[in-house]
């Protein structure tokens, strides 16, 4: 330890310098308060000064004004050394920012104790010191970690653009990352998927668990898959990420585009309440599952429960947050509160509920994260984030180039059995540009086409078999039969695309010919009369064909069929 | 991935179909809607949201379905088709035939 002595006696300060070098403290002399302050500037590593009061140049009320003021945070004490005890002077010491006093004339033990108390308070000072500077330095690491920690939140929950009038939601986090997860996202026929959950715990720990489910719900939402298999995906994916003392609880809705019928799968929620159309709570939907991530997968329950709303019946579905909020006196604000409250009709349930626990826990902290949804059962109309309605991707084929592919193919019986020729024709044409959106119905006129070629061109197959049912399984067992006997004849595949000109959609133009005896075709092609025969399990594939196509002709009699199919 | 057939309650049965319903499927979807305990069920629910692919004797086998079931179940829906499936049933009329949403 480096002492700074400063006197203007040089007695006083030969004297301090021999106790202090006889108990093994380093020090430095100062002969006034000006000299003090030079020599305190460029010595660093002084831990403490014994200071003179009254001094020619400057004294020491001074010097330990402006020594004070250099420091900073770092403690160095300022001891003042004086004959004077009055109570002005021991006053004005502590004023100017002395730390204690010894008194003149100098006692060995005194100062030998107050120096080693003063010893003791640096110590524990500089201890903070470095305690506070590790503390602040994790509290930049932790900030900038968390800052991009959610820059991958905003990007990785980017939710499907779906917005629609029978949606009120809200979602509170108590933190910046939160524990409550809600998700929407529109199916493909037009109705909407809904997931309400809550992971246990909150902030970045609780939200981590966001990420995949929201990549899940959203992949899952867009193959239209039901809610148990998506509940059983999620399911698997949070068993093998979280640790097993972390899950999911979550209800997955799916309200159909008519707005009366909904798929719920539910795990440890509380009961979703169903409320009719005045606002009166008229059934409890219980969870039937355990929480998402607990169960192995071969353990898992996909079933779903359906319920047929009434018109205009609201589905009410909140977290534990809600319920679990606790006031200043330690009181939880509870479901009957909340069944209380629902029950006054609250022009908007959903705001006023939040508003309502909101103010209940008034004083208190809010503990966990809040998250509340209301679905209204009625017609679905989905608008995108902008307020344009939510539609099939936009057809303007007239932007799409295509090129003039000619493809062809002719297939023996050995080809025929294999049973892939629809599925690899449909693998191709599909990588043609614009026809994505038509898949679907290519591959229903293609079936028809090529079974009406191998089924009655090769086959030679009788439809009216299929007139009862048990005749419509003979059917297709004679046909499996016969194509596996079938060593002649040959089917020939052709699809041109014409690529669109003036404004026109391109066009592909498909032809199956056989090798067969053909057929009398007149009658087939004609649609125009009204189906007299509606009944009849068969007979319907050529028809839908000629609506489908915008033109179908046959030639070669019968034995050749060419279809031009538009890609508008 | 096979047809299931699973009851959803007040005496509701759901068949889902797979991502194609074609004559592969004759024996399949017939037994799986002669097995369905009649007395459990009064509404009959064909759910075809995995459903893609469909071809004429798929309607066939609808047809087949509604004529076991005429008399023994007082409804039968079908749900979750998607626009191209449902533009297969609207041209061939399916519309006035079943329920389709």
């Amino acid at each position: 330890m480096k002492i700074l002595v400063v006197d203007d006696h040089l007695y006083n300060r030969e004297l301090m310098g021999f106790i202090l070098s006889d108990h093994g403290f380093d020090y430095v002399e100062a002969v006034n308060g000006e000299q003090a302050c030079k020599i305190f500037s460029s010595t660093p590593d002084i831990d403490l000064v014994l200071m003179d009061i009254n001094m020619p140049v400057m004294d020491g009320y001074e010097a330990t004004r402006r020594i004070k003021a250099s420091l900073g945070d770092k403690l160095v004490p300022v001891l003042f050394v004086t004959a004077l005890d009055d109570d002005d002077t021991l006053t004005k010491c502590l004023t100017v920012g002395g730390d204690d006093f010894v008194a003149k004339p100098v006692n060995e033990s005194v100062l030998l104790a107050k120096l080693h108390a003063h010893q003791r308070t640096i110590l524990i000072h500089r201890q903070l010191e470095e305690t506070n500077k590790a503390l602040e330095y994790h509290r930049r690491v932790m900030d900038r970690e968390h800052s991009i920690v959610d820059h991958v939140f905003q990007n990785g929950l980017k939710q499907i653009d779906v917005s629609c009038s029978n949606l009120k939601t809200h979602v509170s986090p108590m933190s910046m990352f939160n524990g409550d997860l809600y998700l929407a996202a529109p199916s493909p026929t037009g109705g909407l998927y809904v997931l309400l959950g809550d992971f246990t715990g909150h902030g970045l720990s609780a939200a981590i668990g966001c990420l995949p489910v929201s990549n899940i719900f959203s992949a899952m939402a867009e193959k239209h898959v039901s809610v148990g298999d998506m509940a059983r995906e999620i399911n698997l994916r949070l068993q093998s990420l979280l640790p097993s003392n972390m899950f999911f609880c979550a209800a997955i809705i799916e309200l159909s585009q008519s707005g009366d019928r909904l798929s719920i799968w539910a795990g440890g929620m509380n009961d979703i309440l169903v409320l009719d159309k005045q606002g009166d709570l008229i059934d409890r939907l219980a969870s039937l599952h355990m929480p998402l991530g607990v169960l192995n997968d071969d353990e898992f329950d996909t079933e779903v429960r359906v319920y047929h709303p009434q018109v205009e019946n609201r589905i009410f579905v909140y977290t534990d947050g809600v319920i679990e909020a606790c006031n200043s006196d330690g009181e939880l604000f509870g479901e009957p509160r909340l069944e209380a409250l629902l029950s006054t009709r609250p022009r908007d349930n959903v705001e006023a509920v939040w508003a309502a626990v909101e103010e209940f826990q008034q004083g208190g902290v809010q503990e966990d994260d809040i998250a509340i949804v209301e679905l209204l059962c009625s017609p679905l109309n989905l608008l995108d984030g902008s307020g344009e309605p939510l539609s099939a991707p936009n057809l303007n084929w007239f932007q799409r180039e295509t090129l003039p592919w000619v493809l062809s193919l002719t297939l023996s019986p050995a080809h025929m059995r294999e049973g892939i020729v629809i599925p690899e024709l449909l693998n191709v044409i599909n990588n043609i540009r614009g026809v994505g959106n038509h898949q679907d119905l290519l591959y229903t006129i293609l079936t028809e086409l090529y079974n009406n070629a191998l089924e009655y061109g090769l086959l030679k197959l009788d439809s009216e078999l299929k007139l009862e049912p048990e005749g419509f399984s003979a059917y297709y067992k004679a046909r499996e039969r016969l194509l596996k006997e079938l060593d002649e004849g040959e089917i020939f595949f052709s699809l041109s695309v014409v690529p669109s000109e003036d404004q026109q959609a391109p066009r592909l133009i498909f032809s199956f010919s056989d090798t067969g005896k053909g057929f009398d075709f007149i009658d087939v092609t004609d649609v125009s009369d009204e189906q007299e025969e509606d009944d009849l399990s068969f007979g319907r594939g050529i028809d839908m064909v000629c609506l489908l196509c915008d033109s179908v002709e046959y030639t070669n009699q019968g034995r050749t069929v060419e279809v031009t199919y538009l890609l508008t | 991935m096979s047809i299931t057939c699973i009851a959803t309650g007040n005496k509701e049965v759901t068949l889902t179909l797979e991502e194609t319903f074609d004559f592969n499927c004759v024996e399949k979807f017939r037994t799986a809607y002669e097995e369905i305990d009649p007395s459990a069920c009064q509404k009959l629910v064909i759910d075809m949201r995995k459903t893609h692919y469909m071809d004429s004797s798929a309607l066939g086998m609808l047809i087949n379905m509604q004529k076991y079931w005429l008399g023994r179940c007082e409804n039968i829906r079908i749900v979750n088709s998607n626009p191209q499936i449902r533009k297969i049933f609207t041209i061939s009329r399916f519309d006035k035939k079943f329920t389709i949403d």
